[in-house]
């Protein structure tokens, strides 16, 4: 029994809306529950009223629509990770969702709730950011789009307003690009990413012609590294490259997050995931 | 606080669930989980509270088809959902794999080994049971798991039970009774 | 008595049997403490400290007393007998009355209608403290300006054993190892949280029902803090949802607490903890810090140790001075070295208490042992299992306590032989070592450790137990016994002991949770004990029913009772050839009845016997021993640090083999445990503050964490026990984290000597703390109060 919870129960996104208007920032929404609920669970919030989308089904599915992936905010992971489109069209997306939690976190905690939650090691985040998605935003005040890397600002923090919620995601489609996506946990499974990562690499003739890097639990938020993007674009396909990208990653990391407890560790492993997951996508993981 | 716009919000909600294949209307509050309402208003003790925080696994059931922690499924996001508990398994084994949709009785206490699901059964043969706490929960993952993949490999049995932590048996039994469920329940 | 023939012949003995108490744990009928409710009970929670360690200055409880639904508040002022418990030193209070020494200590109890008002009523307590030195390192609690953590002094126990002069043994030496290891505290991580369910009864006794693993010593306790003779407490034990030795203290600590709210309300009192309490209050197991030197000569043989270890015991004694006591004996390893002086130190600190957890002081000095064994053997050019082989214990070898092996197989060079054919070690060891140095990231390792173990208690205390049989007239029984099942199989093993000798079948025996009024009191279920003392007591219980029935028989068949016996429920004759008779075991049991034959028995089985001088470290520590070796291989990431054990061997000589399946789990469950604490677990505390208090930050391992592990027995049957029978629970546990870690060494060349190792640990050779809460935690609560400052 979580002591002091207060809820609402919209039936359509336009009620929610409403509610999310009416509440202001006394307002919180919650999806699947897995972070919300085990957060309240340890810093109860009783002046806040939970604004239950879970019934909101419009919000909830993939499909293809302009030559880019629609993904509504309230699908689960483990649909994500089984959806051959998102496979696909977005495979990075599909392997990060694979690595969240459990079957039972997976069922539950959605897209959407792993994005608004902001945790620096969300996994479906730093993939969304590696893919270059938007999310479709919307407040009874009208819908807005903007990048997902643009939407946290620190950890546990997005720019959202208080009455605005995250309707879905838009991937653009990669042409022939591919993506990857590597968590380095603790354990098997049920772990924390000690370090993700995701990218994009196209690969024209011998040359990487585009390459997007996204890396989590690295930085204060989940943010692209544009140096070592550089770094790859242009170059060959290859390991050299690669761990060329491992290093500019390992480098930002300690300029931007400064000198910090883990940093002994982080710098050296960052550089092998980096380089892992440039590897993957570069279609040469056996190497 | 309740805010003038929105009474409802504190107080009692009634939802109906259908649980074991039997319906069932409470009157819950906002913050009782579904693991609370099963064990302390309908008395199915068989779902285990371990940590409250989706980690442990072993209260999870099955909802609406999925394995679920029950700890952390507000009971009101469960309202019009069909839940199945450990309570409902053996009722399953004979209605033949309809997850949470079993029709049949619920919480009889006359299970004699004669009538346990194929996955109950499996566990017992091949001592996939130790002390007993994280059973409930892992048959869950197995009976969802197996609904959705009749012929799982190793690797898919561990990735679906990896939710269930369990302290005993270091799952080897565990994933060789599921398996050996699946394999059983295979025609020919 | 039971005949040398049966003995060396069981005929149900062995076989793979399915649990006793398997049903109502798959259909959810099984009832665990927290699924248990009385009509009227009252909820029962505990006001813990604010502090590792204070004083006391006031306690102001009337606000709660008149919170709504409250029906009692109750501080240390309110215990009308003994307040303070502990099983071998009592030094710890039920309720702490006027200092804190860890953050679990209670300080004051509610109970209330519901639990939300009983934990509303809590935050209304006020207590105010004045805050006293902390000291959280062991070796810093021994040094004479040590803050005290109890006024007699921080030194708990210090055992010694004096075998030799190693300072005759080093001058041998052609090489001198001197290495320093460290182990971690670290969570029993049980599935059920602790609960208790406690009920007044007449005469100003309770009867308490709980996931209690050692009932007897709660017993003890509860009667002492009541002030009431033992006949007028009752504890029964529901089923139990795991233990590994860490259901006893705390749980004996919460049945006072449930007790005495019990006799203050006149009302049954349920207490509950939530996963975070119980990480909180509960004792884990002790970290060690220990230093090896070993000299051996120029043939590679041992030739002298001297080992200084120093255990964290915590703010109470709890088990340390028995926990120690089996360090001292074990930690040279199953090695024959004629000098030998070890000394165990355990420190009372502010951490959390110490105290019995699977192993019991044998995983720590393992660990030590094992990878030291590794890195000689490498020295000497010598795969590890070769090395090791050359040097193990034999039969009539002399053990550092002076102790002579004899009147059992001593069977390790068989164990290491065996698992060696099975994992094709050394083959493997070589080319993984070769390997070292070849391109790529992903490297394999394989990793060997052995040990023996003393079985049972030992020369730490009386070791008796009972078992109680009874046949039923129409042929089916029941068992009761002094022996707790929390899981591990006992009432199983003990039943298939009672059926092998009646000569019934498993499914014929019933087996009773164990209650302290109806069986006598038979120690504690520790020490791998269950098997052999319940076991022993069955079988003996079993005898004397089996031949008052066949005399019966004898007289029905018109054949000597010393020609017949019983088989798979039917009585047979001519016990070589088991011919069966027209006579079933169901009518026999009906004849007797009908004669008025009595058809039950106590079994009562005590140990052979040990010895030990305190002075020297000297004696029979343990009247037999078991042997036991792990092989792990392992997949090193050299670039993230990241260790996936892929597959796994464990061979154990446990005597005889009551149950295979049982057995074959028991073995598997001890490797997952010994799995996590070699790469995963730690209980991390800084400062007396616990830095996680659920399972998503104490990290157990999961299926996917888990290999392909491979058992095999090799099975001496062992005069000590009556069926040949030894034990299991905790040899499977105590060496695989050193077989891991040594596997690691062989794929990496570097050599952990602290565990867990961690990524940190495997990448870079050492670990890293963070100071102060998760950066996360952090994160969330600057998040949290931000808000608050914007929105507020």
């Amino acid at each position: 029994m979580l002591r002091g919870i207060c809820i609402v129960r919209p039936a359509s996104v336009a009620e929610a809306l409403r509610m999310c208007a009416d509440l202001g920032p006394e307002g919180r929404p919650i999806a699947g529950g897995t972070d919300v609920l085990v957060e309240w669970r340890r810093r109860p919030a009783p002046g806040l009223t939970l604004v239950d989308l879970s019934r909101l089904d419009d919000l909830r599915g993939v499909r293809e629509a302009d030559g880019a992936l629609w993904i509504g905010a309230l699908t689960p992971h483990e649909d994500l990770a089984r959806s051959p489109l998102v496979h696909e069209h977005a495979t990075a997306l599909a392997e990060a969702c694979g690595e969240v939690g459990s079957v039972q976190i997976r069922n539950r905690g959605t897209i959407g709730g792993n994005v608004a939650n902001a945790s620096p090691c969300a996994d479906g985040l730093t993939a969304l950011v590696a893919l270059g998605a938007e999310a479709e935003v919307a407040s009874a005040r009208g819908t807005r789009r903007l990048a997902v890397e643009d939407l946290v600002e620190r950890p546990y923090r997005t720019g959202l307003a208080p009455d605005e919620l995250i309707l879905a995601f838009r991937v653009p489609g990669q042409g022939k690009g591919r993506s990857a996506f590597v968590k380095l946990g603790r354990r098997g499974a049920l772990a924390i990413a000690r370090i993700n990562a995701g990218c994009v690499v196209e690969v024209a003739g011998d040359r990487v012609a585009r390459c997007l890097l996204a890396v989590g639990s690295v930085m204060p938020r989940t943010q692209r590294v544009r140096e070592a993007e550089d770094a790859v674009v242009g170059a060959p396909p290859t390991g050299e490259t690669a761990a060329r990208a491992g290093d500019v990653v390992a480098r930002r990391m300690v300029e931007v997050s400064g000198v910090r407890w883990s940093t002994p560790y982080k710098e050296p492993a960052v550089r092998a995931v980096v380089e892992r997951v440039l590897m993957r996508a570069m279609g040469r993981s056996d190497a | 606080m309740p805010d003038a716009e929105h009474p409802e919000a504190a107080g009692p909600i009634p939802i109906r669930l259908r649980v074991n294949g039997r319906e069932r209307s409470v009157e819950v509050l906002p913050g009782e989980t579904l693991l609370d309402v099963l064990r302390r208003r309908l008395h199915l003790t068989g779902t285990k509270r371990g940590c409250e925080i989706g980690e442990c696994g072993a209260c999870t059931v099955v909802l609406d088809g999925r394995a679920v922690n029950a700890c952390l499924v507000l009971a009101v996001q469960a309202d019009g959902a069909n839940v199945l508990t450990v309570e409902g398994l053996a009722q399953v084994g004979h209605a033949d794999g309809a997850v949470g949709g079993a029709g049949g009785r619920v919480g009889q206490s006359d299970q004699s080994d004669q009538n346990l699901h194929p996955l109950q059964r499996a566990f017992l043969d091949h001592g996939a049971v130790q002390c007993g706490f994280c059973t409930p929960g892992v048959l869950m993952s197995a009976v969802a798991l197996l609904a959705r993949d009749p012929s799982p490999t190793p690797e898919a049995v561990r990735r679906a039970i990896a939710g269930n932590l369990c302290r005993c048996t270091g799952y080897q039994a565990i994933v060789d009774a599921i398996l050996a469920a699946a394999a059983a329940r295979k025609p020919g | 008595m039971i005949g040398e023939r049966d003995k060396n012949r069981p005929w149900l003995l062995g076989r793979p049997e399915p649990r006793v108490d398997g049903l109502g744990k798959v259909t959810g009928e099984a009832r665990f403490a927290d699924d248990l409710d009385e009509v009227g009970q009252v909820w029962g929670v505990v006001l813990r400290a604010a502090h590792p360690h204070a004083r006391i200055v006031s306690l102001d409880v009337e606000a709660a007393r008149v919170a709504p639904g409250v029906v009692a508040v109750l501080t240390a002022r309110d215990i009308p007998g003994n307040p303070l418990v502990g099983g071998v030193i009592q030094d710890q209070p039920v309720l702490a009355s006027d200092r804190v020494r860890m953050l679990g200590d209670g300080v004051a109890l509610v109970a209330a209608e519901t639990e939300e008002e009983a934990r509303d009523a809590l935050a209304l307590i006020r207590v105010a403290y004045e805050p006293l030195p902390v000291v959280t390192d062991p070796r810093e609690a021994l040094r004479p300006d040590s803050p005290l953590v109890h006024d007699r002094g921080n030194l708990v126990v210090h055992h010694v054993v004096r075998h030799g002069d190693p300072a005759v043994g080093f001058e041998c030496a052609h090489r001198v190892y001197e290495r320093s290891y460290a182990t971690p505290r670290i969570e029993h991580a049980y599935l059920e949280p602790e609960c208790v369910l406690a009920r007044p009864t007449e005469g100003g006794g309770v009867e308490v029902v709980g996931s209690i693993q050692n009932l007897f010593s709660t017993r003890r306790a509860v009667a002492s803090v009541l002030g009431v003779p033992l006949n007028r407490v009752r504890i029964r034990h529901a089923v139990l949802g795991g233990s590994f030795g860490g259901k006893d203290d705390v749980m004996t600590v919460m049945a006072c607490r449930a007790a005495l709210l019990a006799r203050a309300t006149g009302r049954p009192v349920k207490m509950v903890n939530t996963r975070e309490e119980s990480m909180l209050e509960s004792y884990k197991r002790h970290p060690y810090f220990l230093d090896y030197r070993v000299g051996v000569d120029r043939d590679g043989n041992l030739c002298a140790m001297r080992i200084e270890i120093v255990a964290d015991a915590g703010a109470y004694a709890s088990m340390s001075p028995f926990v120690t006591y089996r360090s001292v004996v074990q930690a040279a390893g199953p090695y024959r070295c004629p000098h030998v002086w070890t000394d165990v130190r355990a420190a009372y600190t502010n951490n959390p208490y110490t105290g019995a957890m699977r192993g019991f002081g044998s995983p720590q000095v393992n660990f030590a042992i094992e990878c030291l064994m590794d890195e000689i053997a490498e020295d000497q050019g010598l795969d590890p299992l070769t090395y090791r082989r050359r040097v193990v214990f034999r039969d009539g070898d002399i053990t550092p306590t002076g102790q002579r092996l004899t009147g059992h197989r001593v069977s390790l060079d068989e164990v290491l032989a065996r698992i060696g054919a099975a994992s094709g070690f050394v083959d493997r060891w070589w080319r993984y070592r070769a390997a070292r140095e070849a391109p790529g990231q992903v490297r394999r390792g394989i990793g060997l450790a052995c040990s023996y173990r003393g079985v049972s208690l030992g020369a730490e205390g009386v070791d008796a137990a009972a078992t109680f049989v009874q046949v039923q007239p129409d042929g089916s029984v029941i068992v009761s016994s002094g022996v707790t099942d929390m899981g591990q199989g006992a009432q199983t093993a003990v039943a298939q002991c009672a059926a092998e000798v009646l000569g019934v079948p498993l499914d014929r025996v019933v087996f009773l949770n164990t209650d302290t009024s109806r069986i006598p009191d038979s120690g504690p279920t520790v020490a791998s004990r269950g098997t052999i003392m319940g076991g022993s007591a069955a079988a003996e219980a079993a005898a004397q029913v089996r031949a008052r029935m066949l005399e019966v028989a004898a007289d029905l068949l018109r054949e000597p009772a010393k020609n017949l016996t019983i088989r798979d429920g039917v009585v047979c004759r001519a016990p070589s050839e088991n011919v069966p008779s027209r006579l079933t075991f169901a009518d026999l049991a009906a004849e007797c009845f009908r004669r008025g034959v009595a058809l039950a028995a106590l079994g009562w089985f005590q140990s052979p016997r040990t010895s030990w001088h305190e002075e020297t470290g000297q004696g029979i520590a343990y009247f037999t021993y078991v042997y036991g070796a792990n092989v792990a291989e392992v997949e090193v990431d050299c670039g993230t640090g990241r260790v996936r054990v892929v597959e796994f061997w464990s061979v154990h000589d446990c005597g005889r083999v009551v149950n295979r399946q049982g057995a074959t789990g028991q073995v598997h469950g001890g490797v997952a445990m010994g799995l996590g604490y070699g790469l995963l677990e730690e209980f991390e505390v800084e400062r007396g503050v616990p830095k996680a208090l659920n399972f998503d930050e104490y990290l157990i391992p999961t299926a996917m964490d888990m290999p392909r592990m491979h058992v095999e027995f090799v099975e001496s049957p062992d005069p000590a026990g009556r069926l040949g029978q030894k034990s299991l629970g905790e040899p499977t546990n105590e060496i695989a984290a050193p077989a891991i870690v040594n596997a690691i060494a062989n794929a990496t060349g570097r050599r952990i000597r602290q565990i867990p190792a961690t990524l940190e640990q495997v990448l870079i050779g050492r670990r890293l703390t963070r100071e102060g809460p998760r950066g996360s935690e952090a994160a969330r609560g600057a998040a949290a109060s931000c808000k608050v400052r914007t929105e507020g």
